[in-house]
């Protein structure tokens, strides 16, 4: 006996140790398992549950994979009887936190049934932070945050919680349970892209069962049940729990003795813990006193009521419908079959066939079939003759009287038997007449119908013969818009086909009289001709004229349906917004470059008039500059001095050399001036992040880019190192991360370099720069001939600005051209150096979806290229938008959030100004560009809240600004230097340079505007909020009031 | 013979126009880079062939203006789409990508042209993998438009 104490004991030890090592756990568990008895495998289970931090609370929502949590490994499943051991165990081991976490779940249930939703939220939140962190408490907070705020605030909430770019299974599961399980899902839809979406996420079949389980919640097949209590003891408690009440549930439906021991372990735990839900558990199900007897005594029952409801027609059909329901989920398979023939049985009498409620009854009996066809018994049975029987009758009879359709109405599964019917008889439009026709009138229809059976069924070939029909059209907008969105194509055709049988190519053409308007034709116009479908067509070749085709439309409905006049009204109006907005947004790209005439004009009246004068004065005097003078002096302005002794070198003419001197100085302050000058511009609308934005941004859509850290070192590519890691091996993986890395920083290196040299007023420090405000000799001639005759200093500086401004455009044609061959060049070399990288790191197959990603970012950056060198010329469009200010603010965030395709704030805009604002669009968007821009920088969040309060103050328009921030402590003193320097107008170097917060910027955007000023900006530390105040003044003529 | 281009990208484009027209200067060459300005195309001036890319957007983006939605299975849009304008040439595709649609499950080039060319038996005549700094695609494509441009000019032989 001692000898076999002692084998026990190291036995223990060895199962304890192997227990702590990775990836031996489920072979010590099994080992356990087959050496230990029941009573000692709690005490194994309780043990593993405080050697592993698997059951610890607060361990996070998102583990990037279940099987990288430090646990019991789920690949391998044991039999149910040993995996609902293990979980007992487990239940058992957290016994005292289980009955804290019913308590509070009970509490919940009781909120619910107030529809207190936002009260359960911190109970929730409790449960996930201070109990246990579950998907079952992840579920629960996801739709209790949806039901409590809304549908916006859910999503908030998903994506504030997600981590890794929503790559996790966790990720993947809130973003289904929450976004896709919004209310205007449809439900079969939702279930089918679930399952399809499941497979293609997941790599193998435990995932697939446990997502699928939770998602589409199916019934739990025994075979399953030990899959998901698997999985479930990888997770937390929480979820074994429930999938054990779930499991409760389904066993007791099923009404299995073999099942009776997990329904009496699982009711005592659930006992023990106080769950509400025993009670009701225990004395399921209600249907069934017996589930021996019952079966029997209903089966006699059923033959007496189906003849009764035969003979009056419709009579507690529906209460019968439910019954029937309801009994077959209550029996197991083989009853259920047995069920199915003696109903058959029931409606086989000859004389019965051609009544309605027959066929109702037997697309019921037949349609159940189809539910339990694992059964040898209904597997014997030919359910598609059933159908067939049903198709024939209603294909010869397709004249039913209004009475029939009321009754078919309101016996909606009637419909789904009559449309699958129709279809395999070929008669597409009756079918389609006969759903628009119901659907028109009550569209709750729409759950009832086959759409699966639809959409297979109109093909273009069918679309094709049966053209022209309206109701097809309309069917297959339901398929569109309820089954499958990719159909709209098919939409489109049958709407086309419907406008060619009426002689029209548009809709707006189409001829309808308001005495005779259909709701048909009202629904097509209204819901098939949408802007959504109308891009399906050749009639348009561009968005515009797709929009405008639409606005006209809308004005045809206004007055074909004035019911809903104020609907279409919105639409028109939503429409030209979103033109306005893309009229603006192009305009700005055009206005890139920039001076500003009015500071300078006023500069040069200081500094330069009395050298204007004194030329004139000597011209006056007979000592014109000849024209062999001015060359030389515009020769030696164009020189740097070789050496101090030419600062005091005597001209050789006087007026030549004041000339040149007066348009040397006016040049320098247009090219150079830290306010005022193009360069203050280049900095403000180009360097200033935006270039980097655009070139970047390619890249960054495919996950390309790293950054790095403060030392300059960047990181190696996470994103594709775990993409890669189940087609390659670790190493492999772990290289191309590091070539990502070097591919990241190469890049940057081309961005910085380009937009530091390039981007540039071209001087002696930057050769490369792409704005050569010197003039041609010719040029200078010119214009000193036209000064001459011209005394009025205005216009000499009117004729300066537009000559500035065509020296200006002449420079950028050259340096577009070069722009396009340098950074095409660069670009190239560093794609081409990346893919000979990675062939030879290794095999072409596995790592074809980052070449492929490559071509997209290349492809992308040529586009980017394409729409930056767009960007370098003067401005071409006057700003002549009136825009609420509203708008203006959307443009300014819609201008950051292209530059950086993962930002997107969660604005919220209270506009309390009631008026369009006229030449606005530069300030405003200058000024929230740099404040968003701020925000995308320096938040720390890809969704930061971000508040925009206008008022109205006489002739002010006051912005209240205000964002999240993650850690303010962290900006605090750099943003209270910025504020300092602007406060006390100390600034203006910083105006031209780049980085840091950019506020000198903002502050000079507000103030050279003249009608605007930075009030205050700084860090909320209580709210952890950035703010700035900002006012705009405005003139009378600026403001339109809104119209009623 | 009438060749119609159907390309989005730029560099790619110019690389393919300026390799078919090499070939003869009997043949009409036209491009677009859209959705429907190629199929506006293709119902106007009814092609012999078409040269098309996989991936497309809706519309042109020319003068700043927005492409719209990104067709990832742009060029099997095409197809279906010409069938219904009655087309009656051939089309061969040319795409620089190894795989398709949603980064989860994508489905490979070589199974794509295998299910087009099942689905769209009267319009295709092969598929071409596109890489600038591989010239396979150069030969292959020439000898495609070749041939094809021989059996036009000789239905009998």
């Amino acid at each position: 006996m001692p000898v076999s104490k002692k084998r026990k004991t190291t036995k223990h030890i060895q199962l304890k140790n192997q227990f702590r090592g990775y990836g031996y756990r489920l072979r010590a568990l099994n080992e356990t398992l087959a050496l230990l008895p029941q009573e000692e495998l709690n005490n194994i289970i309780q043990w593993a549950v405080h050697a592993s931090r698997l059951f610890k609370p607060s361990f996070g929502y998102a583990p990037s994979k279940f099987s990288q949590i430090d646990a019991i490994p789920s690949t391998d499943t044991l039999p149910l009887e040993k995996e609902f051991a293990i979980t007992c165990a487990i239940l058992e081991a957290n016994k005292k936190r289980l009955k804290n976490y019913v308590n509070l779940k009970n509490e919940i249930e009781d909120l619910l049934e107030t529809q207190n939703f936002a009260d359960c939220i911190p109970i929730i939140d409790t449960i996930n932070n201070d109990i246990c962190a579950s998907l079952t408490g992840l579920n629960l907070r996801i739709s209790l945050t949806g039901l409590a705020y809304g549908l916006e605030a859910q999503k908030s909430w998903i994506s504030s919680h997600s981590l890794d770019n929503g790559i996790t299974t966790i990720n993947f599961f809130a973003y289904w349970f929450g976004v896709r399980s919004e209310k205007t899902q449809n439900p079969e839809r939702f279930k089918e892209d679930v399952v399809s979406k499941v497979i293609q996420h997941s790599a193998d079949k435990h995932t697939d069962i446990f997502l699928r389980y939770y998602l589409t919640a199916p019934k739990i097949e025994a075979d399953t049940a030990a899959s998901i209590l698997s999985y479930k003891t990888t997770f937390s408690f929480v979820d074994l729990y429930e999938a054990c009440v779930k499991f409760l549930q389904t066993l007791t439906a099923s009404q299995d003795p073999k099942v009776e021991k997990f329904k009496k372990r699982i009711l005592c735990i659930m006992s023990e813990a106080s769950d509400l839900r025993h009670a009701k558990l225990s004395t399921y199900p209600p249907l069934l006193p017996s589930a021996e007897a019952k079966p029997t005594s209903f089966q006699s029952e059923l033959s007496t009521r189906i003849e009764k409801c035969l003979s009056v027609p419709q009579e507690e059909l529906a209460a019968l419908c439910a019954e029937l329901k309801r009994y077959a989920f209550c029996l197991d398979n083989t009853r259920f079959g047995s069920w199915c023939d003696a109903t058959a049985e029931c409606l086989e009498a000859p004389l019965k066939a051609g009544n309605h409620t027959y066929h109702e009854l037997r697309y019921l009996n037949s349609s159940h079939r189809e539910n339990g066809q694992s059964l040898h018994q209904a597997q014997a049975v030919d359910d598609a003759s059933d159908l067939s029987t049903v198709a024939a009758f209603y294909s010869n009879n397709y004249t039913f009287t209004e009475k029939d359709k009321t009754n078919l109405f309101h016996s909606l599964t009637q419909t789904h038997a009559i449309t699958i019917s129709l279809m395999q008889s070929q008669k597409v439009v009756n079918c389609c007449q006969l759903i628009s026709d119901h659907y028109l009138r009550d569209k709750r229809i729409i759950h009832w119908l086959p759409l699966q059976h639809l959409h297979v069924a109109l093909t273009d070939q069918t679309i094709g013969s049966h053209g022209g029909k309206i109701e097809v059209a309309i069917v297959a907008w339901l398929v569109m818009e309820h089954y499958r969105k990719d159909f709209r194509g098919s939409v489109q055709y049958a709407a086309e086909l419907y406008l060619q049988q009426h002689g029209v190519a548009h809709p707006s053409e189409l001829i309808i009289e308001k005495d005779s308007v259909s709701v048909k034709d009202i629904f097509f116009l209204d819901n098939i001709c949408s802007d959504e479908i109308l891009s399906e067509s050749l009639e348009y070749p561009s968005e515009q004229e797709r929009q405008d085709e639409r606005i006209r439309i809308l004005f045809k409905l206004q007055k074909l349906n004035p019911d809903s006049a104020e609907k279409y009204a919105d639409e028109i109006t939503a429409i030209l917004r979103e033109q306005e907005l893309q009229g603006a947004l192009k305009t700005l790209q055009l206005s890139k470059i920039n001076f500003d005439e009015e500071p300078l004009r006023s500069w040069a009246h200081t500094k330069l008039k009395d050298k204007f004068n004194r030329f004139h004065a000597l011209i006056d005097a007979g000592l014109p500059p000849h024209n062999e003078d001015l060359k030389v002096e515009i020769a030696a302005s164009r020189e740097p001095p070789a050496d101090n002794k030419n600062q005091y070198s005597i001209p050789t003419n006087e007026a030549a050399s004041l000339f040149t001197d007066i348009i040397h100085e006016l040049t320098r302050e247009c090219s150079l001036n830290a306010k005022h000058g193009i360069n203050s511009y280049l900095s403000l609308r180009l360097r200033h992040g935006t270039i980097s934005g655009q070139l970047r941004r390619p890249a960054q859509e495919q996950n390309l880019l790293t950054t790095s850290d403060s030392s300059g070192q960047y990181s190696n590519n996470r994103y594709w190192f775990e993409k890669l890691m189940p087609q390659t091996n670790p190493s492999t993986a772990n290289a191309i991360a590091e070539h990502l890395a070097h591919f990241s920083e190469i890049y940057d290196d081309v961005v910085n370099n380009f937009t530091s040299e390039f981007i540039q007023v071209r001087t002696d420090l930057k050769p490369q720069g792409i704005i050569d405000p010197l003039f041609t000799e010719t040029m200078v001639i010119s214009f000193a001939s036209d000064t001459y005759h011209n005394k009025d200093f205005d216009k000499f500086l009117d004729g300066f600005f537009q000559l500035f401004w065509l020296q200006v455009q002449f420079s950028l044609k050259n340096g577009r051209e070069i722009i396009r061959a340098h950074l095409h060049s660069q670009f190239d070399e560093i794609f081409e150096l990346i893919s000979s990288l990675l062939n030879q790191t290794q095999n072409n197959n596995e790592t074809s979806s980052l070449r492929d990603a490559l071509t997209h970012a290349r492809s992308g950056l040529n586009d980017s290229i394409s729409e930056l060198v767009s960007w370098l010329d003067i401005p071409q469009e006057v700003d002549t938008h009136i825009l609420y200010p509203k708008q203006l603010i959307e443009i300014g965030c819609e201008m950051v959030k292209r530059l950086h395709p993962t930002f997107k704030p969660n604005l919220q805009i209270d506009d309390d100004t009631n008026t369009k604002l006229a030449n606005a669009l530069i300030l405003f968007t200058d000024a929230l560009f740099i404040l968003f821009e701020n925000v995308q920088k320096h938040s720390g969040l890809n969704n930061p809240n971000v508040t925009i309060r206008l008022e109205v103050d006489g002739h002010r328009i006051k912005i209240y600004f205000e964002s999240e921030c993650k850690s303010p402590q962290h900006h605090t003193q750099k943003i209270d230097e910025a504020r300092k320097k602007v406060f006390e107008n100390n600034y203006s170097g910083e105006i031209s340079s780049e980085g840091g917060t950019g506020f000198p910027k903002l502050a000079k955007v507000m103030e050279h505007q003249s009608s605007g000023k930075l009030v205050d900006f700084g860090i909320n530390i209580d709210k952890s909020a950035f703010f700035a105040n900002l006012e705009i003044h405005y003139m009378a003529n600026e403001v339109i009031q809104e119209e009623e | 013979m009438k060749i119609l281009l159907v390309e989005d990208d730029d560099n790619k484009r110019s690389n393919i126009l300026s390799e078919i027209e090499n070939i003869s200067e009997k043949n009409e060459i036209r491009s677009e880079s859209s959705l429907i300005s190629g199929l506006r195309q293709t119902r106007s001036w009814n092609p012999d062939l078409i040269i098309l890319d996989m991936t497309l957007p809706n519309y042109d983006g020319n003068s700043g203006q927005s492409t719209g939605q990104m067709h990832a299975f742009g060029g099997r849009e095409f197809l279906k789409r010409i069938r219904r304008l009655n087309f009656t040439g051939k089309v061969v595709i040319v795409t620089q990508f190894e795989s398709f649609g949603e980064s989860s499950k994508p489905i490979s080039l070589e199974d794509l042209m295998n299910e087009i060319e099942v689905d769209y038996p009267e319009y295709f005549l092969g598929y071409i993998y596109y890489h600038a700094s591989i010239s396979d695609w150069q030969n292959k494509l020439i000898s495609i438009v070749t041939d094809f441009g021989d059996k036009i000019e000789n239905p009998n032989s």
